[in-house]
């Protein structure tokens, strides 16, 4: 710890102490607690940790005022700070100007208390805004995604998407506004998405995922990918993305929340490390082997299937969180990755697939994660 | 069923058929994902479902599979019930059907008959909110509900739209900055469509703020505010949605509680407010005597946008339940936990409590 800097309790918990003896320590973020035996003068050195003084300071004042050896202290204040209770007040940093500080300021808070510290913080935000990101699909889900990650700072976006604004969006994407019926979705979403960030660079694909359409140049472009495409349908779409992501090595996101899974979770996918999109087809081959529904009679079922602006919602938020916590390294997700869940309307529960990477997989089974 | 009877027999679009075995005939409701599974001695009643087109009538059916229209109208009127039978024809009876017909669909599939269905349609479309605070929770409630068919919104927020507002609120653009979010947010909502009419009220909620609209009908209330505090703003509203017996949600995501969960109460059937406070301090008895805070200075509290929407998303899905009248709100007598490491909801019960002043007995708004 450098003498000149000035430490401070992190905003972010909340301290108690029991009998004056006991030190409860609650991190309001991520609603974890820790608790520690402690002496008075482990409670005067928290009431010295005022965002004012510099180390050097409350070295000296702990040494005269109670008599604890500047070694003592220093030690007792490494183990505060790996302990997430203190962190050092930032006096100068030149990763983001001061008008992109107070915009996110929240945001790199919350993500301070998962770091460390404020400046781990910020550089957190500085990846998120230099990350590019290409969603496919500008659907209610996709929309939803580019929105929030464009209002989390995600400042390179590529949408792809063929289709066109239709009244009966109103009810479903968030993005929507009546002017932009008739006009594309990447356009209007780019519109919406500049209205949020006019700094954004946003480009624009339209095109169909055809057979022969090439998004390898583009996925090649991107840090991270998501999918929200459903149209010839998400399972195609799906696994013809996730092939490309998985030879090169690319993260990827499979949203949730189409037809028949409403409110499901998706799936990050760090290719050799979590299951890909062949490994969950492998795995539905399997289990759905006997559950095979009928031909539907009505010919116009494809207009009447159901759906909430909220549950696309759902769907949206919980990648959002999962490609957050990736890209800024929030969590370690290669050893917490979460498997697709659904979230159901009926009783507000989430339950989690149990489905494992699949080692004979021809798509990530047979390389290993340190080969080429 | 008058008017049901008149359409021809049609399966519900969003229903999957599947026979599971030789005696057993699976229904899988799409959209909610539920099921209903029946015995069955042959194939005669998946080939008679599987048939349900909407262009046959119960006696062209009748006939087709030599069975009395009488007993096929039991077994239609069964399916019917369990919202496995189409139940939106005639489409022409709902307001702006094109425009809604994703959330008619959804809603189907919680419908026992056509008319049943019409009347939750109309329920939501002729229904009055009240969102208290304008945030990370309540802009996207609000655009929610507009979009799901809401017919009247009362946007409750005195606050202007700051830059360090647009990483998490929805609706926001950096050139609303300084205007206040209830104008900003009003005009969203004109954008999806002009089916929404929205009250705008500027003024900052306290305990007596809520009687400016003690004249107005008002379905649901949603506390999406929490300034001073969620407790604070939390009763207020509890107290004043008690007196008038409306159903309220306590929206959760709030500051210094992103993860929260909050509970819905529906006056006289389940744990108010005033029982969660009075159960919630009981858990949490700290002895002042022996436990102190230490006090951080200068605080500046960090939050999260997606972790807020995802909140949101979860009091929209409540609040559609609560102002359709027939589909049971998931979380009375419960509040949740959003866990952002294990991203699992643990959800805790709370029970009424017959000692609450307010619901209780003896309590000032006991109703049953």
């Amino acid at each position: 710890m450098n003498e000149k800097t000035v430490m401070k309790i992190k905003d972010s918990v909340d301290i108690f102490l029991s009998n004056e003896r006991y030190l409860m320590v609650y991190y309001m973020n991520s609603r974890q607690r820790k608790s520690f035996r402690v002496n008075a003068e482990m409670v005067h050195l928290l009431e010295t940790i005022d965002g004012e003084k510099t180390v050097a300071e409350i070295t000296s004042i702990m040494a005269e005022k109670w008599g604890v050896d500047s070694e003592c202290t220093s030690q007792i204040m490494d183990m505060l700070q790996e302990n997430r209770i203190i962190t050092e007040v930032i006096a100068q940093q030149d990763m983001l100007s001061e008008k992109l500080i107070k915009r996110y300021v929240r945001q790199i808070n919350y993500f301070s208390e998962f770091l460390g510290s404020e400046l781990e913080g910020i550089a957190a935000q500085k990846k998120l805004m230099d990350s590019t990101i290409i969603i496919f699909g500008c659907g209610a889900v996709g929309g939803n995604i580019a929105m929030q990650l464009v209002m989390a700072g995600v400042c390179h976006i590529i949408l792809f998407d063929y289709g066109r604004n239709e009244p009966c969006d109103a009810s479903r994407h968030m993005y929507f506004r009546k002017q932009y019926i008739g006009m594309n979705k990447v356009d209007s979403l780019k519109a919406e998405l500049l209205r949020i960030d006019s700094d954004a660079d946003v480009r624009c694909v339209m095109e169909w995922m055809k057979p022969e359409t090439d998004v390898e140049t583009l996925i090649k472009r991107a840090d991270f990918v998501v999918n929200t495409l459903d149209e010839p349908y998400i399972g195609y779409t799906a696994s013809k993305i996730s092939r490309i992501c998985v030879k090169h090595r690319i993260p990827h996101y499979i949203a949730g929340g189409f037809d028949a899974h409403l409110a499901s979770t998706g799936e990050l996918i760090i290719p050799y490390v979590t299951p890909c999109v062949e490994c969950y087809t492998t795995h539905f081959r399997e289990v759905l082997k006997d559950w095979k529904p009928k031909k539907h009679p009505v010919e116009s079922r494809y207009t009447e299937i159901g759906g909430l602006a909220s549950m696309s919602l759902f769907s949206s938020s919980y990648a959002c969180i999962e490609i957050i916590k990736y890209i800024t390294g929030l969590v370690q997700m290669e050893d917490s990755y979460k498997i697709r869940g659904e979230f159901l309307f009926h009783d507000m529960s989430l339950t989690y697939l149990n489905v494992k990477k699949n080692s004979e997989c021809p798509i990530c089974g047979r390389c290993e994660k340190d080969e080429p | 069923m008058e008017g049901a009877k008149k359409m021809n027999p049609k399966l519900n679009a969003t229903v999957s058929v599947v026979k599971i075995n030789e005696h057993i005939l699976e229904f899988f409701l799409t959209n909610i994902r539920q099921q209903v599974r029946i015995k069955v001695e042959n194939d005669l009643i998946l080939e008679i479902v599987t048939a349900l087109d909407g262009k046959k009538t119960i006696s062209q059916l009748a006939t087709d599979y030599d069975i009395s229209e009488e007993e096929l109208t039991g077994l239609l009127d069964f399916l019917r019930n369990r919202g496995i039978l189409d139940n939106v024809e005639s489409k022409e009876d709902f307001v702006c059907y094109d425009q809604f017909r994703r959330v008619i669909h959804f809603l189907a599939e919680y419908s026992h008959s056509h008319e049943h269905l019409l009347k939750m349609w109309n329920q939501i479309r002729n229904s009055t909110v009240l969102i208290v605070g304008l945030g990370a929770v309540g802009t996207w409630v609000a655009c929610n509900l507009a979009e799901s068919g809401v017919g009247r919104l009362i946007l409750m927020d005195a606050d202007t739209v700051d830059s360090s507002n647009l990483h998490r609120q929805f609706g926001y653009r950096e050139s609303d900055i300084g205007r206040k979010k209830a104008d900003v947010l009003a005009e969203r909502i004109h954008d999806y469509s002009d089916f929404t009419s929205v009250i705008k009220e500027y003024s900052f909620l306290d305990d007596s703020a809520l009687h400016i609209f003690d004249e107005m009908p008002i379905n649901l209330i949603i506390n999406c505010a929490d300034k001073p505090t969620v407790d604070d703003t939390s009763l207020w509203i509890g107290e004043y949605a008690m007196r008038r017996g409306i159903p309220h949600i306590v929206g959760g995501g709030y500051n210094l509680h992103l993860s929260l969960i909050g509970q819905t109460v529906i006056p006289g059937k389940c744990a108010c407010l005033k029982c969660f406070q009075k159960t919630l301090e009981e858990e949490n008895t700290i002895d002042p005597t022996r436990v102190k805070k230490l006090s951080v200075k200068n605080r500046k509290v960090g939050s999260f946008g997606p972790m807020c929407s995802m909140i949101a998303s979860m009091v929209g899905m409540e609040a559609i339940k609560i102002l359709s009248g027939d589909i049971q709100p998931s979380n009375m007598n419960r509040r949740g936990e959003f866990d952002i490491y294990s991203m699992d909801i643990r959800y805790k019960n709370y029970g009424r409590r017959d000692d609450c002043e307010w619901c209780g007995k003896s309590g000032k708004y006991y109703r049953t």
